[in-house]
């Protein structure tokens, strides 16, 4: 019987008496199901949340380093902006500046704003040729401006074709100055320079004009560090015919069989500045590498590891043996008249380098590397890079005042007779002078140049922790 | 009844807290944590090299260690670390920073030498950190001539006009070393790292000039594939 859909019973209801029984089997597992279930949503729901606010938070983070990073570039990009504009204004004054002192204070403008320029394009990234063409001409006219600003110092005026070169720059300037204003309009549109979209992907795309085939870019033969004639250089030491890989495993052989080397196999040439033939080997069981110039045969490179867990040997007493070494080491390999010029050790490694004498003259230019372990006096290493890429036939002047003339314009007392050496100077060139080491809390090298009997450089010694003592 | 009752529900609720405390463990397991960027001159769990190895054999001499001196920090020379600060009256919190360092003696790498330098070494000496570190972040599974490679690589930057001037412009230039972004730069540098870096400071140039390098079964930049390479030495082709 039915009544307002409640079953009335009278007695021994179905239901309650299914209430008053234990739950079955079936009930206890849909609890158990619906409870995890239940459970599971909540913890889901407090795991979230605690999960969105760490996530926030590492959000806000992000941001803030986002806008700093930003803040960082924007420096640079005004920097840039600010050096480029001086420069394309000043090399257009000297254009028409026809007093000495005038050019000279306008060179040294150039190169201050060069130096402000380069600095700031050196904070982006540079994998493009535009970009990196754009650096070396920013680079290249401040070293070219300093050694201009140099010689008119001295007395000397700017030839025609100084002149012209420099109104050149001056053109460069502007296609450099229109690259970066059109970096200014996507920062005026309220663009970052990080993230997404961000100004910083089309920069390097500014300067794409200075990869272009078309563009003139004229040749920098200067004397300075960054001039073209510095930055490829030709190994004019070595001559004689060149060698296969078989031959140089020969001499491989007979150079650095007397230091035990074995298991000689070739694994490439080097394409660099200097051709070679390259060889690996083992010595007393550590890997070496060693370096056949094609050209005559020279060995230019020889390296060795140490041992990794070997404690260093620092021996004080060790400097005459591996100077004498590193001295037959490098007749051996066909190295004549040379002499020990400086010696420094670190760690139980000495490095020696030794110079050629011609005529009683020290050749600096033409140096050679030889690296000797202090325990044993074994040569562990070798260069002789700047012999193949500066030594040859020279015509060295006679020196114009004698070694106790040049003594007398020094301001410090000399330990050393003066000798004469020939020392390369701001790149290419090279300038014969007489050497005193100096003494005055410190050592000191000075070089008088034998010619006119002016200071031609300082060398100050300083013991560096790291590197052992160094001239600077 | 009351009591069946009573048994159902708290089941339930247990079974609630229990699901929520294994979700949140495993949240908090998954969450981003700072993934093992070395701090530069600063040892603790996770960082490895020669210096922990030093570490270990001090610990292991006076007894707070036990075991060998692998190299690797982790949670035994934590604990151990941890016995040697409370000695010594250090906060201990198992990290070796300069304080502790000190009180053992240790020295750390980017630490700057005590004092013999006089007065213009210094920058010499931040020089060949600074270039050990990046041989070490580069190359220290090459051979030893590729690492000389690498720091000469950043050498021929610097004197090259195309480049920054200085040898921390040229490593720390936005995009130009991997181990920069990926912080393996701040690792503690190993022996030979520095004796490569030396050895470039002193002249060694086995590219003979060259300004680029990549691995080549890793690289991904058609503009640095399209470069001449001049020559190989172990995984990096130099260009």
């Amino acid at each position: 019987m039915k009544k307002n859909n409640k079953q009335v019973c009278v007695n021994e209801c179905p239901q309650e008496n299914r209430r008053n029984k234990k739950p079955s089997k079936n009930k206890v597992i849909k609890t158990a199901v619906f409870g995890t279930a239940f459970g599971l949503c909540a913890s889901a729901i407090v795991g979230l949340s605690v999960a969105l606010y760490f996530a926030d938070k590492t959000v806000t983070t992000h941001e803030t380093y986002q806008r700093q990073m930003d803040a960082v570039y924007s420096r640079a990009y005004y920097d840039l902006l600010d050096g480029a504009s001086d420069l394309g204004i000043n090399l257009r004054k000297i254009g028409v500046s026809n007093s000495p002192r005038m050019q000279q204070s306008l060179l040294y403008e150039v190169w201050s704003s060069a130096n402000l320029a380069e600095n700031s394009l050196a904070m982006f990234e540079s994998n493009d040729d535009g970009l990196l063409q754009a650096q070396k001409f920013v680079n290249q006219l401040g070293d070219y401006s300093h050694t201009l600003a140099r010689r008119v110092a001295n007395g000397e005026s700017l030839s025609a074709e100084e002149r012209s070169k420099l109104i050149k720059m001056g053109d460069m300037a502007d296609v450099y100055m229109k690259a970066l204003r059109q970096v200014q309009t996507n920062l005026e549109d309220g663009r970052m320079f990080v993230g997404e979209g961000g100004a910083l992907e089309g920069f390097a795309d500014a300067f794409a004009p200075f990869a272009e085939p078309s563009f003139e870019y004229p040749e920098m033969i200067y004397d300075g560090p960054f001039s073209d004639s510095m930055e490829n250089r030709e190994p004019i030491a070595l001559k004689g015919e060149t060698i296969n890989e078989l031959k140089g495993a020969e001499i491989v052989v007979d150079y650095l069989g007397g230091l035990g080397a074995k298991n000689i196999k070739f694994i490439g040439e080097g394409n660099g500045d200097i051709p070679t033939l390259n060889y690996s080997l083992t010595i007393e069981g550590m890997e070496a590498f060693a370096q056949l110039s094609k050209q005559g045969g020279r060995l230019v490179l020889f390296n060795m590891a140490t041992a990794s867990d070997s404690e260093p040997a620092v021996r004080q007493d060790a400097g005459p043996t591996c100077q004498q070494n590193a001295l037959s080491f490098a007749r051996k390999l066909g190295f004549d008249n040379m002499q020990v010029v400086w010696s420094s050790s670190m760690d139980g490694e000495c490095y020696i380098n030794l110079a050629p004498v011609d005529n009683d003259v020290i050749l600096y230019s033409d140096l050679v590397k030889v690296k000797v372990r202090e325990r044993d006096s074994h040569v562990i290493g070798f260069d002789a890079t700047h012999y193949a890429y500066n030594h040859r036939e020279r015509t060295i002047p006679a020196p114009a005042i004698s070694a106790e003339q040049a003594e007398k314009t020094l301001s410090i007392p000399a330990v050393t007779e003066g000798r004469l050496a020939l020392i390369p100077l701001n790149g290419a060139r090279e300038v014969l002078t007489y050497e005193f080491e100096c003494e005055r809390d410190g050592t000191y090298f000075v070089y008088i140049d034998a010619l006119t009997g002016d200071e031609a450089n300082i060398l100050y010694v300083v013991d560096d922790a790291g590197l052992g003592s160094q001239t600077m | 009844m009351q009591i069946q009752k009573n048994t159902t529900a708290a089941t339930k609720i247990l079974l609630i807290l229990l699901a929520m405390i294994l979700l949140a463990g495993l949240l908090a397991y998954f969450l981003p944590t700072d993934n093992g960027v070395a701090d530069a001159a600063v040892l603790k769990q996770g960082s490895s090299g020669a210096t922990v190895k030093t570490l270990q054999t001090k610990l292991i001499n006076w007894g707070y260690l036990t075991g060998k001196a692998d190299g690797i920090f982790g949670s035994k020379t934590k604990a151990a670390v941890i016995r040697f600060q409370r000695n010594n009256g250090l906060s201990a919190d198992g990290i070796v920073g300069t304080k502790t360092a000190q009180a053992m003696g240790l020295k750390l790498s980017g630490s700057s030498s005590s004092g013999n330098n006089s007065g213009g070494g210094s920058s010499s000496s931040t020089d060949l950190n600074l270039l050990a570190r990046v041989v070490y972040g580069e190359a220290r599974g090459e051979p030893y001539t590729g690492q000389v490679a690498v720091a000469a690589v950043v050498l021929n930057r610097v004197r090259s006009s195309s480049f920054p001037n200085t040898i921390a412009g040229v490593i720390y230039q936005s995009g130009a070393f991997d181990c920069v972004p990926d912080g393996q730069i701040n690792l503690t540098p190993n022996q030979s790292a520095y004796n490569a870096a030396r050895d470039a400071l002193n002249g060694w140039d086995p590219s003979y000039g060259c300004l680029f390098y990549y691995n080549p079964r890793t690289a991904t930049s058609k503009w640095m594939l399209s470069r001449t390479v001049k020559l190989n030495i172990g995984n990096h082709a130099f260009c």
